[in-house]
């Protein structure tokens, strides 16, 4: 129960754990989304490791270049000059990664302009004054200043170069979002000529952009194309997708990189075609994600690609050749200048590379996607693994779960890992993954701290143990030892009520003596626990009048009482002190006791009868254990034992008799003690005379044997256990002690027949037998061969044992030992006198 | 599932008492068979001791849900909990026995084997101590479950002896293991997934003893009803000398669910 419990509290945590993952996947958990981006890092990481394309090459601004040239911004003319110079080297496309927005503004140009001015008003007054002749210097000097004007003018050098050039890509910027208020402005020209025309769009989910920052309409006139150079990047901020192209006002205008791949490819904005999934071109694709953005897959850190030095480009360090047919972009990377990026390759990552490793990416046509089967193929995982946490994992042993955690987890990782190289496929395995750690790590802590509970309450256990021994014995009706059990545990609410039932159980069997200590206990802790102050007056007022009543002499059985104090008394049965054990008969053991009343030492011997039989039985058994008792308590005879009481108590029956000082005669039987013959004669003799007195009381031993014949210290006989020991054997069940061997059984006692005195006098034929010999008449290696022996055959001669056995004493022992009743001795008193005739011979 | 099941004792031929007790509670599926031990006084306490204590317990356990475990038990992970609320109820028997033999004259020594097992829908728990057997009889095989704790069989075990010279043994009948003997005791646990048409046999030594397991296998195939079997098996076992007290327990169960195929292939892996 305990355990299917558990079960359902493990199925519950992973049903708990599958649906919050799966919850996060759908809705991208921005936290567990960021994570799997990082795993996404660490899959680039490893994956970028390919060669830099020998197509693109660097022209940057670097430290160098300012050092030498100075300080940024620099005279437009002097990126002019670095087109020019470029352009010999007959490059395919120049991307100018630079944004010149607004015209120049330097203060030669204006000191030239405000001169030139100046100078034309001057000429204008003075036209007439001057003399003709000055006129060609005058024209000559306009010219000059003509002159200085245009080589001021750096955006007219620049025009000039773009022009010249021809493949020239420039950037633009749009502020992502939507505007506040649409623009009622005229979208100007040069981004018209820019715009996708062929979108076969179904969805509406495009980045949109507002208020273009274009380049300065004389550069954007006469350049190549225009592209937006807006980056976007994740919710942690690091750069992983090209915006390939924005929507502004109806139209979208394409990224810089990907006019750079046009003109490279030599393709106008006509071939692009863009559908839902992908943006294909003449003999190539590109796969777009859901926002119509790429992956970027980088070619390695910072510095991958090959860079040149502006400054070196313009003193003609590098050979021209480099740029032949080649993508060139010029852009920042002096530190303070150059924007930098986060990227997942590396940090500082300067725009103009990344711009690189998208036009490789494009031209290679190697690509990082999210294939179509995605989304579904990382459903299926999280199923899996959710049905792993909840229906597998909790059923498993620790060992095992955490094996098949750890396999399955390592299946997903080099899943994601093997596709990601392999194909550039991302799949999202952090979800899969997260479920499987979490699920294990919940569900095992989970179990360690409950067996550790456990462990705890074992130790705290100890009172639990002697609870259920307590009440198993109270079960079993060892009131006594049940309540021992229980003053080991502390009273609580629960233990109180179970000694409250103890007592009353008690009652029942009328100790009150006990019940009432019992009350007293739970009196200690709880005065007024239930009715038990009542009770205990109750029960002192009774148990007084039985224990100073009637002597107790063959009492009911109803009335005996058992005045055993708590440990410190010593044990009573009855109304005797249990001194100690004497030793074990064949039914019980037998105890030294003390009558208190008369001060009197007892032998008592015990039986006790087993309740499996019926209570209608076992009344029975015990009316006929009292009845024969107190028959045999009724006889007084000086060779018979004294009866002076019989009692039940605590299901043991018990009678008190006189304690005998001797022995009996089983020591006598071996062949090195055997008695004078004159002696055994006179022993059996006085056997007869009991017997023949009881046999006329109407009473039959039933069991003669050596060990039931005493010889007292004052050499008188006494014959112990009358009419006693065949009810105990028959009727109950000494068990294990299995009835002894049979050898003084009489032929009709064997065979079940109802017996009378006559079987006492062939029993004691085997005692006499066995005195004078040492040996039985019957005997066997079994007690079947003795019951045929004694059923049967004739004994051996006794004289082969012992030859000096006079033949009238053998004629005694045949007489006695016949199997027919009627042809032995009739009654003691006839075997007496042959005896006593024998003992005559012999003198 | 469908369980068949009787239960009976005899005295025998030649005991003049019947030291042995059982025990069949169907609501628990809880049978016990226990053998009072002979030679020592008052066996038959013993076993009915072990039979009472051992069924209140798991009562107590199953039936009431209640904990049963208690420190000196070792609990053993690699079994279900039924095996453990049974074993944990043997433990408690022996303490029972034990320290009653202590504290009454009359009932020194008194000691018990005990062979127990609880069947439900799936398995079949067991656990024994001393020489008190569970068979399991199925597909015309007879195959004994639990280990004899008898001193001819611990030497067969050891290599000492063979199995003809353990059964002509004059020390056949001496146990090495049995509730009520010491306080603590080591009790073999162990359980097992149910087969449908399933026999289970627990028995004494009285009728192991006496019938050889060919005949009881034979008595089983040919009789099929747990009744008549039984009714067969004590009469071949007093016809055989009837030497001991004759306990036998008797249980067919039929209508188990197949098992799911994760476990037949988990079985033939095992293969």
């Amino acid at each position: 129960m305990k355990q299917k419990q558990n079960l359902l509290i493990d199925i519950l945590i992973g049903i708990v754990i599958f649906l919050i993952v799966l919850v996060s996947y759908e809705t991208n958990f921005s936290f567990l989304e960021i994570l799997e981006l990082k795993l996404y890092d660490i899959r680039l990481k490893i994956h970028s490791s390919h060669i830099p394309s020998d197509k693109i090459v660097l022209v940057t601004i670097d430290d160098m270049s300012i050092t030498n040239i100075g300080r940024w911004p620099w005279p437009r003319a002097i990126i002019a000059e670095l087109i020019n110079k470029i352009q010999e080297g007959n490059p395919k496309v120049i991307g100018l990664n630079i944004l010149f927005s607004e015209p120049d503004n330097n203060q030669g140009i204006q000191e030239v302009r405000a001169l030139k001015g100046k100078f034309t008003l001057l000429w204008a007054q003075l036209k007439n004054k001057i003399p003709k002749k000055y006129f060609e210097q005058l024209t000559e000097f306009l010219n000059d200043i003509n002159n200085s004007e245009t080589q001021l003018d750096n955006d007219t050098i620049l025009t000039e170069s773009i022009k010249n050039a021809g493949n020239i890509i420039l950037p633009m910027f749009f502020v992502i979002g939507k505007p506040l208020v649409e623009s009622q402005e005229e979208i100007p020209e040069i981004l018209k000529a820019n715009t996708l025309n062929n979108v076969l769009f179904k969805k509406k989910n495009f980045i949109e952009g507002y208020s273009p920052v274009l380049p300065y309409t004389l550069f954007a006139e006469v350049a190549d194309s225009i592209g937006h150079s807006n980056t976007i990047t994740d919710k942690d901020g690091v750069l992983r997708k090209e915006l390939l192209y924005i929507y502004y006002r109806g139209k979208f205008y394409p990224s810089f990189s990907l006019q750079i791949v046009k003109k490279y490819s030599n393709l106008t904005l006509n071939d692009f075609k863009y559908s839902d999934d992908a943006l294909t071109f003449h003999n190539g694709k590109i796969p777009l994600n859901k926002d119509n953005t790429m992956f970027i897959d980088f070619a390695g850190k910072v510095n991958t690609y090959k860079y040149f030095s502006v400054f070196d480009v313009l003193t003609d360090k590098i050979p021209k050749e480099v740029f032949k047919d080649k993508i060139v972009i010029i852009g920042h990377m002096a530190s303070g200048i150059a924007s930098l990026n986060v990227v997942p390759v590396d940090k500082n990552f300067p725009s103009i590379e990344i711009v690189a490793n998208i036009i490789q990416n494009i031209l290679e046509q190697k690509f990082i996607t999210r294939p179509s089967w995605a989304k579904i193929f990382e459903l299926i995982c999280i199923f899996l693994c959710g049905g792993f946490i909840i229906l597998v994992l909790p059923r498993l042993k620790a060992k095992w779960g955490a094996i098949i955690s750890t396999v399955l987890f390592l299946l997903i990782i080099f899943t994601g890992v093997f596709l990601f190289l392999k194909n550039g496929y991302w799949i999202k395995i952090l979800y899969p993954s997260l479920m499987l750690i979490s699920g294990y790590v919940i569900i095992t802590s989970k179990h360690f701290l409950i067996t550790e509970k456990r462990k705890e309450q074992v130790e705290t256990e100890s009172i639990e143990t002697n609870k259920m021994l307590g009440l198993s014995f109270q079960g079993q009706g060892m009131l006594d030892i049940a309540f021992e059990k229980f003053r080991k545990c502390p009273v609580d609410d629960s233990m109180k009520e179970i000694l409250y039932n103890l007592g009353l159980d008690f009652e029942r069997k009328r100790q009150f003596n006990k019940s009432i200590a019992v009350y007293e206990y739970i009196q200690a802790t709880d005065p007024k626990y239930k009715d038990i102050e009542a009770r205990i007056q109750t029960l002192k007022t009774a148990s007084e009048t039985v224990i100073f009543g009637a002597p107790g002499v063959k009492k009911g059985k109803s009335d005996t009482v058992i005045v055993e104090g708590l440990a410190t008394q010593a044990p009573t049965l009855g109304r005797y002190e249990i001194v100690k054990e004497l030793g074990h008969g064949a039914m019980g053991i037998v105890y030294l006791g003390k009558d208190p009343k008369i001060n009197r030492m007892v032998a008592i011997k015990t039986l006790k009868f087993e309740d499996d039989v019926s209570d209608q039985q076992m009344k029975q058994i015990k009316e006929r254990f009292f009845r024969e008792a107190e028959a045999a308590g009724a006889l007084s005879h000086p060779n018979i034992v004294k009866i002076y009481d019989a009692g039940e108590d605590y299901d043991i029956s018990y009678i008190a008799m006189e304690l005998l000082e001797g022995e009996d005669l089983k020591k006598y039987c071996e062949k090195e003690n055997l008695l004078p013959i004159k002696k055994v004669i006179e022993i059996i003799m006085n056997v007869c005379d009991a017997l023949n007195y009881a046999h006329n009381q109407g009473i039959v031993h039933r069991d003669i044997k050596p060990a039931n014949i005493m010889i007292l210290k004052d050499n008188s006989i006494r014959v112990t256990d009358f009419g006693i020991a065949r009810i105990t054997a028959t009727s109950q069940t000494a068990t294990g002690t299995v009835l002894g061997t049979p050898s003084y059984m009489s032929p009709e006692q064997i065979s079940g027949k109802k017996v009378d005195g006559r079987s006492d006098l062939f029993s004691l034929g085997v005692v006499l037998y066995e005195l004078l010999t040492g040996e039985k008449p019957f005997k066997g290696d079994s007690i079947a061969t003795i019951i045929f022996q004694i059923s049967n055959e004739v004994p051996q001669n006794p004289k082969i044992y012992n030859p000096d056995i006079p033949e009238s004493l053998i004629n005694v022992i045949n007489k006695a030992l016949q199997k027919n009743p009627d042809n032995r001795y009739q009654t003691g008193k006839e075997m007496y006198d042959d005896l006593k005739n024998v003992l005559e011979t012999i003198k | 599932m469908i369980l068949d099941v009787v239960g009976k004792t005899d005295i025998g031929r030649v005991r003049k008492n019947n030291e042995d007790n059982f025990c069949i509670d169907k609501d628990l599926g809880l049978l016990i068979v226990a053998d009072g031990v002979g030679g020592m006084p008052t066996g038959e306490t013993a076993s009915k001791i072990a039979v009472e204590v051992i069924r209140q317990q798991l009562k107590t356990a199953i039936l009431e849900n209640k904990e049963i475990f208690f420190n000196e038990f070792k609990y053993n992970n690699k079994l279900s909990e039924k095996t453990n609320k049974l074993a944990a109820s043997i433990n408690l028997a022996n303490r029972v026995i034990f320290e009653l033999s202590q504290k009454y004259p009359q009932n020194r020594g008194m000691a018990t084997t005990c062979v127990a097992c609880l069947i439900d829908e799936r398995k079949i728990y067991y656990c024994n101590v001393g020489d008190s057997r569970l068979y399991l009889i199925y597909n015309n095989e007879i195959k004994q479950l639990t280990e004899d704790h008898s001193l001819v069989m611990e030497q067969v075990r050891k290599g000492l002896i063979t199995i003809e010279q353990a059964e002509k043994s004059e020390y056949k009948n001496i146990i090495t293991r049995a509730l009520g003997n010491e306080p603590d005791i080591e009790i073999d646990m162990n359980e097992m997934e149910l087969n449908n048409d399933v026999y289970f046999l627990l028995c004494t030594d009285g009728l192991t003893g006496m019938v050889d397991n060919d005949i009881i296998l034979k008595t089983f195939i040919e009789l099929k009803k747990p009744a008549d079997i039984c009714n067969q098996l004590f009469y071949l076992a007093n016809e055989n000398g009837g030497r001991d007290n004759i306990t036998v327990i008797i249980a067919n169960i039929k209508g188990v669910k197949p098992k799911n195929i994760f476990n037949k292939m988990w079985e033939i892996v095992k293969k």
